[in-house]
């Protein structure tokens, strides 16, 4: 019964109607009508034979061929192109339909009453995201828990979320740790603002250093970077760090600069970091320090125990020796002394006159509360104030911890505790606690109390119990049919990555959320969220495999433009950061504009900084934050494709290869990856020294027909982007380190000065490519052309991994026919990400188990 | 039974100020190998994921007259003390690239890089879990960089310790009468937490579908093995720690600086050994050089790239000294101590995922010789050093045949396994033991 109404309700959206008894007259009618040609007994081409399909899908063989039927098919990829007499699309909409509507059905039958979700565990950071919305702390918890492996591409698959003995014992002491941060033991701190300037006694470690003395110098309480700071000594806000080694907690930054006599009246830039121990532990981001205008930037952040900032100005030294200084000097005019470099010189040169960027004294107001005792303490022990801990001492045993305070908790009745305890429980369980549950976890509090412990840490028992249980670690859903307080969880967890707010529990508990103009209300609030960003980071990490950006470090010699400093190292961190906020930013502004889904790959516009144009060769772009910038008409950028992150971790650092690039496509954009390579599947030694390019190393992939198969598939994409090197720079030639043309007029910044570069120019970049059908494209621009075709099957793809992310389980051909409801309600609005979003959230497939 | 020297004593009254090397009789008792009965055995298993470049690696004949490859050279005074393995891998991990770094000690499969993996236990946990309680800690998982080499039974990476000082704390620093009563307390109150929400799981699993079970399960036999461990760590809570030897490292902080950290590490190896603080150990190290392994077969670079693989061979011999160097009964510590070094790929530059290069020292083998198991490589690697006319293409990936020119690397691991006392006849895709590698 229930079956037949979700099939009702997925169906009457799409016309034309065709029921699962069609199948196999409809599909059967159209593959003899159209396939035959190549797939009959005698040609059976590709291996596949209409002879040998089968109409039971209950078979597993049978059902693996109707899935490739129905997978090539409804990607238009057969019949070809070439074909004379093409199936119109109300003839192939039937067949599809028909099969589509088959395959639910038996998945239906497979599945049972189980539904195609399992039982999963929070991941690491749902867990830590968790915990810190129930207690409201900060502790940082992912690193205490074992990597959470991959299925599917996404760590939060049940497949990949097993639970070890390692687990348990983690949780116990992440559980501990949370705890004991939650929970306070003295009076309200007070908060203060204080003026922090570094001529400051604590700070002179840091410009007393011989060698930060002729790369910043003190004017009265300002600071004036001339030149990039020396890499262990770092502009490290030694008064701050006294503060929060004190009180750890949230702080308001305020931060103003200058930036002064640049030649040509530009704005200079620097970088905000956290740091501890004198080391930097987490990048804040890059801001500009505009010309003869102090400006200001505020932020408001956590800080753990000890933890400070370093202010770092970006690039001072090109800035500097573009403005005709010496990087060395503080004055072009004068000669290097002898021995100024060395670290021990007593007496360096004041840097004095050229570009600088000035701080000026930072400002900082904290430890800031929204409620005292805050908001995780109080939903632990309740509202009551903190008592003495002598008075607690007189009637119960004192821990020692509990007694190096003064207060602690003040202890309360049966009944109030018990109160106090469903509340904790149903916040950390997602739903409301029974009373009987909560009698049961209670019990662990009264038997500590009647062995004469105190209060707080009877109490603990059971808080540390809840985190530890599997009704917090794991996103139970009982019944086929979500209750409201399951889908508000799945809404949460998919969008924000955590556990609901206070307006989705509210509409679960009064049996809104499930209605859907509220689900579709609700969703919209949430995409509509900064918090929304949790999403974007982490969904992009996974679907475009931007986690991958680290993995990789560009070769200094071959493209010495991804660093500051070539001796060193130290890449351009500007432009680090920048490429993945570029794709960050491009698809959030997708969403949030519902554009059509064709612009993911073909776009007019790009995200861009100055450090981002420039990398692009695009026309200036002033400051370092991303902004929305129409692209010239003749522009290879607009899209995913051409997205330096995305040309970067599909590249190895040195080298691309069209072979991964184009598996990234067909696996992450067009949702048709391809299969593993046979076990005999030939490969050689990569040989970067140039004597060949990959086009000649890659030629068998054609003659070789074994590889032809899947290659004329994956190679020709790759190709295509093989004017795009692996730091995604748009590139004419290679470049090769032993076998080459000299180029004696290309220089490139060394970190001091500028030099010859150390690459050869190689053979010239061909990025032509023939694409199956037999269509040629000339470059980039014409296959992000024939791809913005496309823009059903990379919805439908799109679509296939929110529903894999949102449930922790992939998508399979009986969801074929829901997916299809969700891409007929985004069709008109051209696939609009959001919609497209909004639209998966209304589908059975979210809204069922 | 003798009575043991407290070490500090000993050292004051013979004024000898360095630590080194231990008498017999200041090793505790568990220690020393009871008049005639043979030492304990135990497992140090070094992965490094880059491999190593097979023509300063790989001897180019089999047997025990083989010639010392340039790599090896440096190893020249344990010649007899190790065995060279060449021709093994681990079968259908031919597409896992860099991601089957996390299968080195499991052989699990990871047929290509999107595969959804599903790990194995590790090797050193297979070991560990034999030895369980006659050893403080059951293991010890290390790692210079990140990431671990050891996995739960159920496949579970697990998390390794990647400073040495914190190594040193765990072997050595000895608590206070007031820390141990409330370290007792702890271990009672998770007890019986555990034992709450295990009941919880299993109340759980009366509601939930048949389907929805399985996670719950490994939740609940999980809590279940974490009660045990309390229980047996509780036993140790009471009894001393040996006295420390040396003071504690200075930790590196630099991960660039790989030799120096995997050095302090061998130091803490060698004292987790010498104290009988554990049996089992993995450590991953000299993960850094990725971008030096591709070399591209550019010379500058592969020569860098060999100079790190010659610090690893190096610091790898400082292990094997110091073990040699430390007597256990009438032998030395490195005849109980089975110490193996293993990369999942052949060498950086290529990615392979055959050929893997494998040492095996100690452990109470017949060592001295190379175990080659394919000679086609060899051929290709002599080649490769002296290129004959016209043949200087790049190599052909030929794969080889599981069987034929191939060994499973897990044919090594099942042997140290049953050299470990553990009875098993294979361990995870090993057809058996591996071929001439004979009990000493």
């Amino acid at each position: 019964m229930k079956t037949s109404l979700l099939i009702f309700a997925t169906l009457w959206l799409i016309a034309p109607r065709v029921t699962a008894a069609d199948f196999p007259k409809a599909a059967s009618a159209f593959v003899e009508k159209h396939c035959a040609e190549c797939h009959d007994d005698l040609t059976h081409e590709g291996d596949f034979r209409i002879a040998l399909l089968g109409a039971d899908l209950a078979d597993e063989a049978t059902h693996k061929r109707w899935a490739r039927v129905l997978a090539r098919v409804q990607n238009g990829e057969m019949p070809p192109a070439t074909q004379k007499d093409r199936p119109t699309s109300a003839e192939s909409a039937v067949a599809l339909q028909a099969l589509r509507l088959a395959f639910q059905e038996q998945a239906i039958a497979d599945r049972g009453d189980g539904g195609r979700v399992r039982t999963r565990r929070l991941n690491r950071l749902e867990h830590e995201n968790t915990v810190r919305d129930l207690l409201g702390v900060h502790t940082p918890l992912q690193d205490l828990l074992p990597e959470d492996d991959l299925a599917d591409g996404f760590s939060n698959n049940t497949g990949a979320l097993s639970i070890s003995p390692v687990h348990i014992q983690q949780y116990m002491a992440a559980a501990d740790r949370a705890l004991h941060d939650a929970t306070v033991r003295r009076t309200r701190p007070e908060t203060k603002t204080h003026r922090f300037s570094y001529n400051h006694e604590d700070e002179k470690p840091f410009h007393g250093h011989a060698h930060n003395q002729l790369q910043c110098n003190l004017r009265g309480e300002d600071l004036h970077f001339f030149l990039p700071t020396h890499i262990e000594v770092p502009a490290y806000l030694r008064q701050f760090e006294k503060l929060t080694r004190q009180t750890p907690g949230r702080y308001k930054i305020k931060i103003t600069t200058e930036a002064r006599d640049t030649t040509n009246g530009g704005d200079l830039a620097y970088s905000v970091w956290v740091a501890a121990g004198g080391k930097r532990r987490e990048l804040i981001g890059y801001f500009d320090a505009e010309f003869n205008k102090p400006t200001s930037i505020e932020l408001t952040r956590y800080f753990q125990s000890k933890e400070t900032i370093i202010i770092a100005p970006y690039r001072m030294s090109k800035v500097r020796a573009d403005a005709g200084y010496s990087v060395y000097l503080p004055d072009k005019k004068e000669k290097i002394p002898k021995g100024w470099h060395h670290i021990n010189n007593p007496n360096p040169p004041i840097a004095s006159v050229g570009p600088a960027i000035v701080v000026k004294p930072v400002e900082i107001t904290g430890p800031l509360f929204a409620s005292w005792p805050p908001q995780g303490h109080r939903l632990l022990y309740g509202d009551a104030e903190l008592v003495p801990v002598a008075e607690v001492a007189k009637t119960s045993r004192v821990t020692e911890t509990i007694r190096r305070n003064q207060l602690t908790v003040q202890p309360t009745d049966d009944v109030a505790a018990k109160a106090q305890l469903s509340a904790y429980m149903s916040r950390a369980f997602r739903r409301p606690a029974s009373a009987e549950e909560v009698d049961r976890y209670y019990g662990l509090v009264r038997t500590r109390l009647d062995q004469g412990e105190c209060f707080e840490v009877a109490m603990n028992a059971a808080h540390r119990a809840v985190l530890c249980s599997p009704h917090f670690l794991f996103l139970i859903e009982d019944k086929p049919l979500l209750n409201d307080f399951e889908l508000a969880s799945r809404l949460s967890y998919f969008l924000w990555r955590t556990s609901p707010d206070a307006t989705l529990r509210d509409l679960a508990a009064k049996g809104e959320l499930s209605k859907p103009d509220v689900l579709r209300r609700e969703t919209k609030r949430l995409l509509s969220s900064p918090r929304f960003e949790a999403f974007i980071d982490d969904f992009l990490d996974h679907w475009l495999n931007l986690r991958e950006i680290e993995a990789t470090t560009p070769d200094r010699d071959l493209f010495p433009e991804y660093f500051v400093s070539y001796h060193d190292g130290r890449q351009d961190g500007l432009l680090h950061k920048s490429i993945v906020s570029e794709t960050r930013a491009f698809v959030r502004d997708l969403v949030a504009r519902d554009l059509g889904i064709e612009q993911l790959v073909n776009s007019p516009h790009a995200f861009l900084n100055q450090r981002l144009a420039e990398h692009y060769e695009l026309p200036q772009v002033k400051g370092t934050k991303l902004r929305r910038v129409a692209l010239p008409a003749e522009s290879v950028r607009g899209g995913l494709l051409t997205q330096a992150s995305i040309l970067k971790v599909t590249a190895n650092g040195a080298n691309t290869s069209p072979v991964v690039r184009g598996v990234w496509i067909l696996e992450r954009i067009l949702g048709t990856p391809a299969p593993p390579p046979p076990p005999n599947a030939g490969s050689i030694e990569p040989d970067t020294r140039g004597a060949t390019t990959i086009r000649e190393q890659l030629a068998q992939h054609k003659t070789n027909k074994s590889c032809a198969v899947c290659h004329h598939k994956i190679d020709p994409p790759g190709f295509a982007l093989e004017s795009f090197d692996p730091v995604g720079r748009y590139r004419e030639f290679y470049r090769t380190t032993e076998t080459g043309e000299k180029l004696n007029d290309a220089r490139t910044w060394y970190g001091s000065g500028y030099g010859h570069v150390k690459y050869l120019k190689g053979a010239d970049v061909d990025s032509s490519a023939v694409l199956p059908d037999d269509i040629a494209v000339a470059g980039i621009r014409a296959y992000k052309g024939i791809l913005a075709e496309k823009q059903e099957q990379i919805a439908r793809n799109f679509v296939g991994k929110l529903v894999t992310y949102a449930t922790g389980v992939h998508t399979e051909t009986g969801d074929a026919l829901a997916i299809e409801a969700i891409l007929k309600r985004a069709e008109s609005k051209k696939f609009g990400l959001k919609t497209l979003i909004i639209e998966t959230v209304q589908s059975e497939l979210f809204t069922h188990k | 039974m003798k009575t043991q020297i407290p070490r500090r004593l000993f050292l004051k009254s013979s004024g000898i100020a360095v630590g080194l090397p231990l008498l017999e009789s200041m090793l505790p008792t568990s220690a020393r190998a009871a008049d005639g009965a043979a030492p304990p055995r135990r497992m140090v298993c070094i992965g490094v994921p880059f491999g190593f470049d097979p023509t300063a690696f790989v001897p180019l004949q089999a047997g025990r007259d083989y010639e010392l490859p340039s790599h090896l050279k440096h190893l020249e005074e344990f010649r007899n003390d190790f065995t060279i393995m060449s021709g093994l891998s681990h079968p259908n991990t031919g597409g896992g690239g860099h991601k089957a770094e996390a299968v080195m000690l499991t052989g699990a499969p990871y047929p290509d890089y999107s595969y959804n993996l599903k790990n194995t236990i590790s090797v050193d946990q297979a070991f560990a879990s034999h030895v369980r309680g006659q050893t403080r800690y059951e293991s010890l998982c290390l790692t210079t960089y990140s990431g671990s080499l050891s996995s739960t039974a159920n496949g579970v990476s697990i998390p390794a310790i990647h400073r040495p000082s914190e190594v040193f704390k765990k072997l050595f620093l000895a608590s206070t009468p007031a820390q141990a009563e409330e370290e007792i307390r702890r271990i009672d109150e998770g007890r019986s937490m555990l034992d709450f929400v295990s009941e919880e799981a299993k109340r759980l699993n009366t509601k939930i579908s048949t389907a929805d079970r399985q996670r719950v399960d490994e939740y609940f036999s999980s809590v279940r093995d974490v009660e045990r461990q309390l229980k047996m760590g509780r036993e140790w809570v009471n009894r001393p720690k040996p006295e420390p030897i040396g003071n504690s490292p200075n930790d590196v902080s630099n991960n660039a600086q790989q030799a120096a950290k995997f050095r302090l590490m061998v130091d803490m190896i060698h004292l987790a050994l010498v104290t009988d603080s554990t049996r089992a150990i993995s450590i991953r190290t000299f993960g850094m050089h990725h971008d030096l392994s591709h070399h591209g077969k550019e010379a500058k670079k592969l020569e860098a790239c060999r100079k790190v693989e010659l610090e690893l061979i190096q610091a790898y011999g400082g292990l094997l000294r110091k073990l040699k160097e430390s007597k256990e009964g009438a032998g030395t510590l490195l005849d109980g101590t089975m110490v193996m070094m293993m990369s999942n790929l052949r060498d950086g530059n290529t990615h392979w995922t055959y050929n893997l290069p494998a040492i095996l020292a100690g452990g109470g083998f017949k060592h001295g010789q190379h175990l080659a198991f394919n000679q086609p490589y060899l051929d290709d690697v002599a080649n490769e050093l002296n290129p004959t006319e016209g043949k200087t293409k790049a190599v052909q990936k030929k794969i080889p045949s599981m069987g034929k020119d191939q060994q499973p690397l897990c044919n090594l691991y099942t042997s140290m396994l049953q050299r470990g006392g553990v009875e098993t006849d294979r361990f995870s895709t090993a057809t058996g033991r591996l071929e001439g590698l004979d009990f000493g």
